[in-house]
């Protein structure tokens, strides 16, 4: 964990989990892994607020629990993913992906699931109906059955998971004796994905339709009301005890998957991407995790399985196929002669050149296109010396250097000295310039935790700075609403608008354009983030 | 030493590279640190616009304000296990016990028994609280949680209490409205 990761980390924590868990998160990512007592103690926090945090981070993901240093007697030590922290700036990206594929109903699941961490297939049923319900028009109501297809498709192609049940300690027996034997000691949840039952779905008999939460009931008591139904809503689905968590690893692999295509439109055309999309799909479920390159499919098969609309006929694949082999980034690799020809998608591969070309761009602007000239030369051609960079780039010597210079003041260009004689004379070494694109993606992305963080920290200064102006117009909103509920005349409305004067009004317009344009960016640099995390992560596989 | 009056002139390294040859000034000494925020050469590329990035936009923004609303937001505030709860951090219903540690399974336990016993409680008081909180708006402890009633900490940006009270208010304004109210 990086310094700038930990300090985004503790952003997010406070933004959506308050100041306590921030404390205590914070503390566990810096300490690595601690027990109770001390993680109490450490923090100068009560023991239960410290219980409460822990419990709504192991909630969310973000925290592990295990056997300790002293071994299974010892007390239990607490762990928190610095990852699964980070992946919450992500959250709009797979509500919005839920929705693309799975319509409005898959989105309100997604959301639902992400914001409460863990819930039971029934519950979020009848969450996401009511909310539905609460959208629509006066008299309808969504049935249960159409949210429980939209989850169960969503359970089907993987982006929604059981989690794992917490093993127990004697968990080396058969699997029969698993759920029965109990432990002393409750130890971390298996990997999700050893688990078999993963993606089954569980067998509930709800029936019914989305409720209307009435609005024109006194607002506590009615809320009040509700939560009481809701803690008594104890009927009996059929699935206690099966809480499902969203596959982040799966929609990491739909992104790259789309990264992939676009970039495969941009460099070539439409239909190149269309049959890389098919190649992707088909090798979706043979392909394991991770791969370096998907499984080989047969030209033959992708004749068939491109969508008919294409109207591709079988030369003209076959050339498709040749052109995305011949092409200089490698995306499709030919791996065979068998069945008109075997090709792979070589996901590294393509994932590199992304990271390359992300790199190609920061360079380019901030510093301008010919030191961008100068940073592909040197990831081109490895290493080479000042006056060949000069000569090669075709850029004046004293622009050269200054360029140069700026690079490697910057960190992105790195200096290599090879000695002609031992004692490393000045004069009787060569200098080479050279870029190395592993060490500097590592380096932009901490460069982009900072900038998130920046932006975080900007908005809340915004924000804080502008607190008076932004409450005063919130009460007179709410004032609003409330006397055009009660039906009051227009021109008591205008006489409570006018309580904010016009600079104000453009002062609140000005904080909410800069507080969409700090939001905006944050999901734009996330994106950057995943690219090169995605690379970072693919090197490391491949060793 | 051979070297030291002949090679006097010489340098181990090639001159050039330097940048400025011998005899002519020096660049100029820096006198002040460099700026905090140096000067951009170039402007960073303007924001991507569209209606996914606005729609992502908007999904944020609400995400942000509904987890302030969500059980999962704990509240440093006080946890009075009696008639009055007034730390807003119910526990998460989705939550199963046995997912947590067995040390924290008894309090996650004890924690949503007692805390379905204070919404009963809770609902019962609610009238009682209404009476109380008129009659004892001079007590200190009253005034604490008066406050702990109508506002919640400093981060929701809604102050729960006007949106109950919108038809008194529209009593109140046709007294005011000579007034210069803010």
């Amino acid at each position: 964990m990086t310094a700038q990761e930990v300090r985004l980390c503790a952003l997010l924590l406070q933004e959506h989990f308050g100041e306590v868990v921030e404390k205590v998160g914070t503390h566990l990512l810096r300490s690595g892994a601690l027990n109770l007592r001390a993680l109490a103690h450490e923090t100068r926090t009560s023991l239960d607020l410290v219980k409460k945090s822990l419990c709504v981070l192991v909630q969310h993901g973000m925290c592990t629990f295990g056997p300790g240093r002293r071994g299974p007697a010892g007390p239990l030590e607490y762990r928190v993913s610095c990852e699964r922290i980070l992946y919450m700036l992500r959250y709009p990206r797979y509500i919005y992906t839920a929705k693309s594929l799975y319509g409005d109903t898959g989105e309100l699941v997604m959301e639902e699931i992400l914001q409460r961490g863990q819930m039971t297939m029934s519950n979020t049923v009848r969450t996401v109906a009511d909310r539905l319900t609460q959208n629509m028009e006066d008299g309808q109501s969504t049935d249960y059955n159409d949210v429980v297809t939209a989850f169960s498709r969503l359970v089907e192609t993987h982006f929604l998971q059981r989690c794992p049940p917490v093993d127990t300690a004697t968990s080396k027996k058969t699997v029969s004796e698993v759920p029965e034997s109990p432990a002393s000691t409750i130890t971390q949840p298996s990997q999700p994905e050893n688990y078999p039952d993963c993606y089954k779905l569980p067998q509930i008999h709800l029936t019914g339709r989305g409720k209307r939460r009435r609005s024109d009931e006194d607002g506590d008591v009615g809320a009040r009301v509700a939560k009481k139904a809701k803690l008594e809503h104890t009927e009996a689905c059929g699935d206690e005890g099966i809480y499902w968590q969203v596959n982040v690893e799966r929609f990491h692999l739909h992104f790259r998957h789309q990264a992939i295509i676009s970039a495969v439109a941009s460099k070539l055309d439409q239909t190149s991407s269309e049959i890389v999309r098919t190649m992707l799909r088909m090798s979706e479920v043979t392909t394991p995790a991770n791969a370096a390159y998907t499984q080989a499919v047969s030209a033959n098969e992708i004749f068939r399985a491109v969508p008919p609309s294409y109207n591709i006929s079988r030369p003209i694949l076959d050339q498709y196929l040749t052109l995305l082999v011949d092409d200089p980034m490698e995306f499709v690799g030919k791996a065979g002669d068998s069945g008109g020809g075997m090709y792979v998608v070589n996901l590294h591969r393509a994932l590199a050149n992304l990271a390359r070309a992300t790199l190609e761009s920061v360079v380019q602007e901030r510093f301008g296109s010919r030191s961008a000239r100068i940073f592909r030369l040197l990831l081109r051609k490895r290493h080479l010396e000042q006056k060949q960079v000069e000569d090669f780039a075709m850029i004046p010597a004293k622009e050269a250097k200054d360029m140069l210079y700026t690079l490697l003041s910057e960190n992105l260009v790195q200096l290599q000295e090879i000695p002609k004689t031992p004692d490393h004379a000045p004069s009787r070494t060569f200098y080479l310039y050279t870029v190395n694109q592993l060490p500097t993606a590592r380096l932009l992305l901490q460069n982009c935790y900072k900038a998130v963080g920046n932006l975080i920290d900007r908005r809340l200064f915004e924000t804080k700075e502008n607190k008076r102006h932004l409450e005063k117009s919130q009460r007179i909103e709410a004032i609003l609403g409330s006397l055009q509920a009660s039906g009051a005349e227009p021109a008591q409305l205008a006489e409570v608008e006018e309580m904010i004067t016009a600079p104000e009004r453009q002062q609140l317009e000005a904080l909410r354009h800069h507080i969409n344009k700090l939001d905006s960016s944050e999901n734009q640099v996330d994106e950057t983030i995943f690219l090169l995390e995605s690379y970072i992560k693919s090197t490391s596989c491949s060793r | 030493m051979a070297g030291r009056g002949r090679g006097r002139t010489q340098f181990t390294f090639n001159v050039d590279s330097l940048g400025f040859g011998r005899g002519e000034a020096l660049p100029a000494s820096a006198l002040v640190p460099s700026p905090l925020f140096p000067p951009l050469q170039f402007r960073p590329v303007p924001l991507p616009t569209g209606e996914e990035v606005d729609y992502m936009l908007a999904l944020k923004q609400e995400l942000r304000a509904s987890s302030k609303i969500l059980p999962s937001h704990i509240r440093p505030g006080r946890v009075k296990i009696d008639n009055r709860v007034h730390d807003i951090s119910l526990p998460f219903y989705g939550g199963h016990f046995l997912t947590f540690a067995i040390e924290m399974a008894f309090f996650h336990c004890w924690f949503q028994q007692t805390l379905e016993k204070n919404e009963k409680n809770q609902s019962e008081g609610e009238e009682d609280e209404e009476k109380k909180k008129t009659g004892e708006e001079e007590e200190e402890s009253g005034e604490g949680e008066d406050y702990d009633e109508e506002e919640f900490e400093e981060e929701t940006d809604y102050i729960m209490s006007y949106f109950d009270n919108g038809e008194d208010f529209g009593g109140d304004s046709d007294d005011n409205m000579d007034e210069a109210t803010y």
